[in-house]
């Protein structure tokens, strides 16, 4: 079930209906959870006690936290948990890529181990919900949280389906002490979740969905094309990338929105980052975060000799990058953002004294941005290419304009660009503003119908899946 | 109870007048405001306030949706208002077309069907096999590859709609009124455009009549219904008002230098000694490798077209779908002529509804007995479809049938 099929907007009817018309608290996250697990049972009942077990692992470890002595005991019983969720995560998502990797390095020196890989499906956003739920031991066990005595609750911040597939991930901080509460229907910003789905499946249908024909087109085999038209596709990515995830997410953010509860934006017009640690500010935030909390710090962070901290955050880069799945590419993705950052953080030493110069910020104002979307790029290349001769041949041809491929793309379609980065620009200079609260009810409602007449024409009739559900 | 009801619905009628007349944005529940403003104050009073505040919501929302779906069907019609939006996608379809409305009060006799009909049927020979018996003719084969019955009779109307003025006979490859679609055109702009209100209405009644199961009955009709909402949201169509006019040149790989499907009036052949790609490459092959096994498939069909029909079979069957149909073509001032085919597969209860006098005029080619020649191999491109030869063989006798019947009749009116 996704979030563009007319069957989540029916499901979705349904939830929301009875979600407001149910009087109690506990009801209405009685019907969440239901409503949880039947959206996510619909990719595939069998992943439900993957879930299952995953919540009640976490939950009890939690309250097992709260009852043990400090240090030798606490300490067993959050190992248990992680090796629980990454136990989970490790078959599931890397299990075969280790295999296979073992096998081809034995195969090099010359043994044949006979290693067979498992015909695994992979559950739709294992990645989401495990981080989620770990991030909620590793806070108890710190002490930042007071475990949670309610399983129903517990369960529902773990399967809450408006973030259950593809994020933000929720911090269970923030959620928790959401459920405490009965929603209050008046305090629903109605016209600015609605606006705000309208925004998130323009992101994904209109843009992302209509790129992915080109981008498919040219990474399906990239050396028939020429420099121009890589360049072309790799834009066109870049653009379908972010609509494809930050409109999930901006449906996501709605969709809770609607029913009262508030996620983390997890996305704040990266595209207009300065430098690469900006870029990861504004970038898949949930995510950076939960790596800088859970793995950049606790490895020491900022704190020790120049050399550690550039380890920690190569280190917490290339994990990132696996994050995204079992393959080299994801590793190199990652790898290359951590040469980045840490050609950032070096850069930022040596140039202390001359940072506050106008002509340093005047420079860096315009070079910033575009030595960051190179940069970026260049790593999606690698994320998004089905070979690594493809790769090689568009990252010759991204970066030294050397092709051998004669076929052209309509260049015309540099033209879409231009609207596309002025209303990102538009939305950059309005973000956060509340004028779609103040619009009339009586004016909002024609207008969005209208809006959807005109919204929906622009969808590509073939069908496309959210890239990060693979994640 | 009357009264309670009674009751109830004044101070729903209340609340919507006092919403509609006060102000819009900032409605509250809460019994003051505009109706102490129109002297309801005291009346109101006695509402329940939690109830009045429910009441208030499902107002408020429901008129809310409402001025959405209006908005929504305006900005739909500003949309149809911006392009003119083509009835078929296909660029290859859509030449044959625009090559019919420029040249459509020169033909007489129209073909409408599938592959086999558009495969089969070559109305140059047609023409020629008619003009030797006396009935000059000049016929245009309007048929489309993959096209059911539901499909081809939305794009006969599509057709039809500009009004060819001399037309007299059309001629429709009999078929199953077939509610599923491959699951591979799901949701394509093709299978979308026939979605109009008539066809799925049709549509609908083939699926409740059908002998599917109640599960599959459902899921067909949420489909249908889906492509509904999706044609009449103009699904997929947006970037149709970016394109330019859709180029005359570049024919089929198909078409050999002078001789392109518009010549042969939309006739398309299949022949081996064509450049073969795809599918079509694939087909011919599978029957070459099976070319011993004809024999068998012979004798099936006939087997099959022997076999009784049931009564559940005929009542699945959607005979309103044919009636109306038959109205249509009529209505434009033309007979329906039903064909079936030569194709690889008996069609027992389609003959039996020729029998027992439904269809009209039915000319049955697909019986191997009565003519054993279109079921054989060297006139066969593959296992359902006829070669260049085997088409002109069927014309040829299609031809001949219907001026057998053309003389029937001139001699019963003489009579």
């Amino acid at each position: 079930m996704l979030f563009t099929e007319p069957l989540f907007f029916a499901f979705f009817l349904l939830i929301f209906g009875l979600y407001w018309a149910l009087p109690t608290n506990r009801s209405r996250k009685v019907l969440l959870l239901a409503g949880s697990y039947v959206f996510y049972g619909a990719w595939d009942w069998r992943f439900l006690f993957l879930i299952l077990a995953s919540t009640s692992v976490d939950f009890l470890v939690g309250l097992l936290l709260s009852h043990s002595k400090p240090k030798g005991g606490r300490r067993l019983w959050l190992v248990m948990s992680l090796i629980a969720n990454l136990g989970i995560l490790g078959f599931f998502k890397y299990f075969n890529f280790f295999v296979a990797s073992t096998q081809d390095l034995l195969s090099l020196v010359g043994f044949d181990p006979g290693l067979r890989t498992l015909s695994i499906i992979l559950p739709v956003g294992i990645s989401f919900f495990t981080f989620q739920s770990m991030s909620y031991t590793i806070d108890v066990y710190r002490g930042k949280l007071i475990p949670i005595r309610s399983f129903l609750d517990f369960s529902l911040f773990v399967a809450f389906f408006p973030q259950l597939v593809a994020g933000p991930i929720v911090r269970a901080s923030s959620f928790l002490p959401q459920l405490r509460q009965k929603r209050s229907f008046s305090s629903v910003r109605v016209k600015a979740m609605l606006f705000l789905f309208l925004v998130g499946y323009v992101k994904k249908v209109c843009l992302a969905d209509n790129f992915a024909v080109l981008v498919d087109q040219v990474f399906r085999d990239p050396a028939i094309y020429d420099a121009k038209s890589v360049w072309l596709s790799m834009l066109s990515y870049t653009l379908q990338l972010y609509g494809d995830f930050s409109g999930y997410s901006d449906m996501a953010v709605a969709t809770a929105g609607l029913l009262g509860y508030e996620l983390t934006i997890n996305f704040k017009h990266p595209y207009f980052s300065g430098n690469l640690s900006e870029f990861w500010t504004r970038w898949h935030v949930s995510l950076s975060t939960w790596l800088r909390d859970y793995l950049y710090i606790p490895m020491g962070g900022s704190r020790g000799t120049r050399v550690q901290v550039l380890r920690n955050l190569f280190v917490t880069m290339i994990l990132g990058g696996l994050w995204h799945g079992a393959g080299l590419n994801f590793m190199l993705y990652g790898a290359i953002h951590g040469v980045g950052l840490v050609i950032h953080r070096t850069h930022v030493g040596l140039t202390q004294g001359i940072r506050n110069k106008r002509s340093y910020r005047i420079v860096f104002f315009i070079l910033g941005p575009v030595v960051t979307m190179y940069v970026f790029m260049a790593s999606l290349l690698v994320f998004r290419s089905e070979s690594v001769e493809g790769a090689l041949y568009m990252l010759r041809a991204y970066a030294f304009l050397g092709t051998d491929g004669e076929a052209s793309l309509d260049l015309r379609v540099f033209l879409i660009f231009i609207p596309v980065l002025i209303i990102h620009g538009l939305t950059y200079r309005f973000a956060g503003s509340r004028w779609v609260d103040r619009v009339p009810g009586w004016l909002f409602a024609p207008a969005y119908g209208f809006l959807i007449a005109f919204i929906l024409p622009f969808i590509p009739v073939s069908y496309k899946p959210f890239i990060y559900f693979q994640f | 109870m009357t009264r309670g009801c009674t009751s109830r619905i004044i101070r729903v009628a209340e609340l919507v007048g006092c919403k509609l007349l006060g102000n819009w944005t900032t409605w509250n529940y809460h019994g003051t405001g505009c109706f102490r403003s129109y002297g309801l104050h005291s009346r109101i009073l006695q509402v329940n306030q939690g109830e009045s505040r429910a009441l208030g919501h499902t107002c408020r929302i429901g008129l809310l949706i409402g001025l959405a779906v209006v908005g929504f069907f305006l900005g739909s019609a500003a949309f149809e208002s911006l392009g003119n939006f083509s009835f078929f996608q296909d660029p290859r379809i859509q030449r044959k077309v625009d090559h019919f409305k420029v040249q459509k009060d020169a033909y007489d006799v129209l073909f409408f069907g599938s592959s086999h009909v558009l495969r089969g049927i070559a109305p140059n020979v047609f023409d020629r096999e008619m003009g030797k018996l006396g009935y000059p003719v000049e016929s245009f084969n309007c048929a489309f590859w993959g096209m059911l019955p539901h499909e081809a009779n939305a794009s006969m109307r599509s057709i039809l709609s500009l009004r060819p003025r001399n037309l007299k006979f059309a001629f429709i490859e009999l078929g199953w009124w077939d509610a599923h679609i491959n699951e591979k055109n799901h949701y394509t702009l093709r299978t979308i455009v026939w979605h109009d209100f008539e066809e799925t209405l049709s549509v609908l009644n083939s699926i409740v009549i059908s002998r599917e199961s109640l599960l599959e009955k459902l899921e067909l009709v949420g489909l249908h219904i889906g492509h509904f909402f999706a044609r009449a949201a103009h699904l997929g169509r947006g970037f149709e008002l970016f394109k330019r006019e859709p180029s005359s040149g570049g024919d089929h790989e198909m078409d050999g230098p002078g001789s392109t499907f518009l010549a042969r009036e939309g006739f398309e052949p299949l022949d081996a000694s064509m450049e073969l790609e795809g599918h079509f490459a694939a087909r011919h092959i599978e029957f070459l490798q099976t070319i011993e096994s004809q024999a068998k498939r012979v004798e099936r069909i006939e087997t099959e077209n022997r076999r009784k029909v049931t009564a559940e079979e005929i009542g699945a069957y959607n005979r309103r779908a044919l009636r109306r149909q038959k109205a249509i073509i009529e209505a434009y001032g033309a007979q329906p002529i039903y064909v079936i085919p030569m194709r690889n597969s008996g069609s027992p209860v389609l003959l039996r509804l020729g029998k027992e006098g439904f269809v009209p005029v039915l000319f049955s080619l697909n019986d191997p007995v009565k003519y054993p020649h279109l079921h054989d191999v060297a006139n066969l491109f593959d296992a359902d479809h006829p070669n260049a030869t085997g088409a002109a063989r069927q014309t040829t006798l299609l031809a001949q049938l219907f001026a057998a019947y053309l003389s029937s009749l001139s001699s019963k009116s003489e009579e």
